[in-house]
């Protein structure tokens, strides 16, 4: 096996690695940079209220499609050009 | 004869008179928050929007409700920022040529009222019926709300939906429907006095 061949390998777990990923973090569409935190407080009319804020998402690895989907299909892209080059190359 | 006619009359107009100047309609000034939902095959949307306004009501015996709300479209927010451009664009709400978001509440029927109870609160529900203007286009509107007065201070909460299609906001094709839901679903709490 060639080191291109080996790239292309590499490529192709990376791709399904970020791919494995998205769907583990919840298949978000677009990416959410920031969440909703919710503060629950009791008014003067003895009310329970919910008031939401946009907080920076702590987790830099909660990804969507929007990232995701391009990541994943340059490197899955990548490696199908890497295993024809190898191939080309081995013969 | 003619002159209990006219005395009857009298009393008639002074009750008239009496009932008009003894109307106490408050005005209240509020600003609070919209929380927005949108629930599609695809994905499920969350997002909030600072919401202004004022109606008017007599807190003593809520006939009329009438008033003004509105939510800068500017000021939208659902967790991406590119997702936010998208909402203020074109396709969606075009903030640039409709920056607003307005109810306007015309007339309210009063479902349940409870004067001031053992904490002082009065309590009024109703069935407001309005004109919401989105995306420049004006539909008439029930909202179910709830007004709540203690002291000098008031608060309203309504619940409602919004078909995206009664307001020409189409979005890019495909999309609503499948990552945006046909119809949203908007929570309101404010508070003012």
């Amino acid at each position: 096996m060639n080191t291109l061949i080996k790239l292309a390998l590499v490529c192709f777990l990376v791709s399904f690695s970020v791919i494995g990923l998205w769907l583990s973090k919840g298949m978000h569409l677009a990416t959410p940079q920031q969440i909703e935190k919710i503060t629950k407080t009791t008014d003067d009319f003895g009310d329970v209220v919910e008031t939401s804020t946009w907080v920076d998402n702590p987790d830099k690895l909660d990804i969507g499609l929007d990232i995701a989907g391009p990541v994943a299909g340059v490197l899955f892209g990548l490696g199908c050009l890497l295993i024809w080059r190898g191939r080309k190359t081995e013969s | 004869m003619s002159k209990s006619i006219l005395s009857s009359l009298l009393i008639l107009l002074c009750t008239m008179l009496c009932s008009t100047a003894f109307a106490e309609i408050s005005k209240v000034v509020t600003k609070g928050q919209a929380r927005f939902t949108s629930t599609a095959p695809l994905e499920k949307i969350v997002g909030t929007a600072p919401v202004s306004g004022q109606f008017e009501v007599d807190f003593t015996k809520p006939k009329v409700i009438t008033g003004m709300f509105e939510v800068p479209v500017a000021k939208m927010k659902t967790g991406n920022d590119m997702r936010d451009d998208h909402l203020r664009g074109d396709e969606w709400l075009n903030a640039k040529k409709c920056p607003k978001i307005t109810f306007e509440a015309k007339k309210g029927k009063v479902t349940d009222f409870k004067a001031k109870d053992d904490k002082g609160i009065t309590t009024i529900k109703a069935d407001v019926e309005g004109v919401m203007t989105i995306n420049c286009v004006a539909q008439p509107m029930l909202a179910k709300v709830i007004i709540k007065r203690k002291g000098n201070m008031s608060k309203v909460g309504s619940q409602f939906k919004v078909a995206l299609a009664d307001y020409n906001v189409a979005g890019k094709k495909g999309v609503v429907g499948e990552k945006v839901g046909k119809s949203i679903e908007i929570m309101l709490n404010l508070k003012g006095k």
